[in-house]
């Protein structure tokens, strides 16, 4: 059993921090709220996605999985306006998702949650600089790198965190010290990322007002974020590109 | 005479350059390289301008020792293509400085500026300070003419024809840019955009000219071709060394044909971005399938940067001291770069035996050239055991999140 009512924009985002890595994923239902986990075909990039039934103005579920394809709830989720409320229930005998908003009412069709990928496991990591900015510093600097190359470095050097990417010609520099961040724990990393995936998650990231960050010397990165007024958390995981002989 | 010449550079004051972009260095690296007229960059900028002016100036040209500089500047117009610009004084450039302020926020603080025009604006305003304007390594695929725009008219509108150069940048040469037809009238420049004053930035690319005196008039007169005054030779890298010479995935590097590409939606099998190359971004604006040179096209002569040889050859790094010692020896006993990697007889020269030996199978053409895709340099090998990665960067691979 699963029948709920959540306000569009929170909604809209939830959709869109996991449609930044993955096209389908499988929503794990339970009393306490609705969480994802995912990792993109290629392995390089995870997301894992929780949001409190306090996110929600009205939550009923018991447990189960939803199989959700996000481009056509994505698209569906764009005739809603930012205000409005959307009321989600769960058809039992059709195993469809039926989507309410004034006065529209969607029913989709829901994946196999078997057919979809398996959840992966998160592996642990121990990193050795964390940094908290501001989204829009993240997306700013991810937008300039994005005009010269495919790749961005993340790094640290002591008290100073860095974001560089250099291309054919140019190259891009983003230096912040301590005190230009929200929050830092010193110390030296650096390792190399794809814009293929930071620009999608960066898009996500760029929204919020902190936006946490975990990296160490040529190991993944890790993001999180808080969503929903504080309800639901995002946290991605991305693999990096490493220099080989 | 025969000028060599570097007309594209940044100084320290443009992002992410060296510190040590300063005149007096610029003039004695050159002089190393055998450059005679070297870019003085980001002219515009306030700052730098003011070192300049500085300097003995004579004919449009200012001096340190036996170097000349251009006062040459490269902007942004509103459609990110980058331009190169040649300019005659220090007025003009103080009036083309003047056009572009109130278009521009960051012409103050960045010395390569972003100008909210188009390029027809641009070279508007170019054309009537007396400057050259032509697009800056043209075939970029991030900040270059044919990155946003199909065609010269495209780009600079009624002005096209008002354009009288192209720099080919570091991946194309000639036998690309000669199979597209509006491209035959160009000159060709071929110039380092270094951002640092070592041996293997500073004119790793650059022009010869038949000119009668250093002047900006004579410069100016070669490259429109007027009263004998001539491009005799574009020197620059191997195309394929680019980091965007095939199309190719950005995320595994499998490289793909354009026709495989465009099947393919421009994605590879793995999930990643393929990224047009530039030999395919040719294909798709030629006219010929195989270059045409018109007959006033100059040789084009490929080098690699003499320390990157003597790297490979010691399997050391090029800034290293090893790589400094041999570098300096070989151009000390025969003056220039072109000189050792082309003409001189190095064989009694002194030099490490497994650097002549890289020489010459360079010579000879000894090399296979493994064309770099997808943000991956090509790769040089030679006929023995021998590899030259260019600018002595590794690859690199992407992790999957499977291996921690």
């Amino acid at each position: 059993m699963f029948k709920a009512v959540i306000g569009a924009e929170k909604l809209k985002d939830s959709v869109e921090s996991i449609s930044a890595l993955v096209d389908e994923a499988k929503f794990r239902i339970t009393p306490d709220g609705i969480s994802v986990k995912a990792v993109d075909p290629a392995n390089v990039a995870m997301v894992s996605f929780e949001l409190s039934k306090d996110a929600f103005d009205s939550f009923e579920a018991s447990e189960g999985e939803l199989g959700i394809d996000l481009a056509k709830l994505s698209s569906i989720m764009d005739m809603a306006d930012k205000t409005d409320n959307i009321e989600l229930e769960l058809d039992e005998n059709t195993h469809k998702l039926v989507i309410q908003m004034r006065g529209l009412s969607y029913t989709m069709s829901l994946l196999d949650p078997s057919s979809i990928r398996k959840e992966p496991k998160v592996p642990t990591l121990d990193l050795p600089v964390r940094i908290v900015i501001r989204g829009e510093d993240i997306k700013r600097a991810v937008k300039a790198a994005e005009k010269v190359s495919d790749y961005m470095y993340m790094g640290a050097n002591g008290d100073i965190f860095f974001m560089e990417a250099e291309g054919d010609t140019d190259k891009v520099r983003v230096e912040m010290a301590k005190d230009q961040l929200i929050d830092m724990s010193s110390g030296d990393a650096r390792s190399l990322f794809s814009l293929d995936y930071l620009t999608d998650i960066s898009k996500v990231a760029g929204k919020a007002p902190e936006v946490t960050i975990d990296i160490g010397k040529d190991y993944p990165l890790k993001l999180k974020i808080k969503i929903a007024d504080g309800h639901g958390e995002v946290s991605y995981m991305l693999a990096p590109r490493v220099e080989t002989e | 005479m025969q000028v060599n010449a570097d007309l594209h550079i940044h100084s320290k004051y443009s992002m992410a350059t060296s510190p040590k972009m300063d005149l007096p260095t610029l003039a004695r690296e050159s002089r190393k390289k055998g450059i005679q007229l070297v870019a003085t960059g980001d002219c515009l900028h306030p700052k730098w301008l003011s070192e300049i002016k500085k300097l003995d100036k004579e004919n449009g040209v200012f001096r340190v020792d036996d170097t000349s500089f251009v006062l040459t500047t490269e902007v942004e117009d509103e459609n990110r293509v980058h331009h190169l610009i040649l300019i005659p004084s220090v007025s003009k450039a103080g009036e083309l400085y003047e056009f572009m302020k109130p278009h521009s926020t960051n012409i103050d603080s960045d010395a390569r500026p972003n100008v909210r025009l188009d390029g027809e604006r641009i070279a508007e305003a170019a054309v009537e300070a007396g400057a050259l304007i032509g697009p800056a390594h043209a075939f970029t695929p991030w900040t270059a003419m044919y990155a946003s725009h199909d065609s010269l008219k495209g780009c600079y509108g009624g002005m096209a024809d008002q354009v009288y150069f192209m720099e080919l940048g570091l991946s194309a040469d000639t036998s690309y840019a000669d199979r597209i037809l509006e491209l035959q009238c160009l000159t060709f420049l071929t110039n380092s955009d270094a951002h640092s004053p070592y041996v293997n930035k500073l004119a790793r690319e650059f022009n010869r000219f038949e000119m009668e005196d250093v002047t900006f008039d004579e410069l100016k007169m070669a490259i429109i071709r007027e009263k004998g005054r001539k491009p005799l030779l574009n020197v620059g890298m191997f195309p394929q060394e680019g980091k965007y010479n095939e199309s190719a995935c950005i995320r595994c590097f499998k490289h793909y044909t354009l026709r495989e590409s465009v099947i393919k939606n421009w994605r590879c099998s793995c999930g990643g971005t393929i990224k047009k190359g530039v030999k395919d971004r040719v294909n798709e604006l030629a006219a010929y399938d195989t270059p045409r040179h018109p007959d006033h096209r100059p040789p084009y002569l490929h080098l690699v940067p003499l320390s990157e040889i003597i790297s490979m050859a010691l399997g050391i790094g090029p800034n290293t001291k090893g790589v400094k010692k041999e570098w300096e020896l070989l151009i000390g006993k025969f003056g220039s770069e072109v000189a050792v990697l082309v003409d001189a007889d190095i064989g009694n020269s002194g030099a490490d035996e497994r650097v002549i030996k890289a020489i010459m199978a360079f010579r000879e053409e000894k090399v296979t050239i493994h064309p770099g895709g997808g943000g991956q340099y090509g790769r040089i090998e030679f006929s023995g055991a021998l590899r030259l990665e260019n600018d002595g960067v590794k690859g690199e691979s992407q992790r999957s999140l499977l291996d921690f």
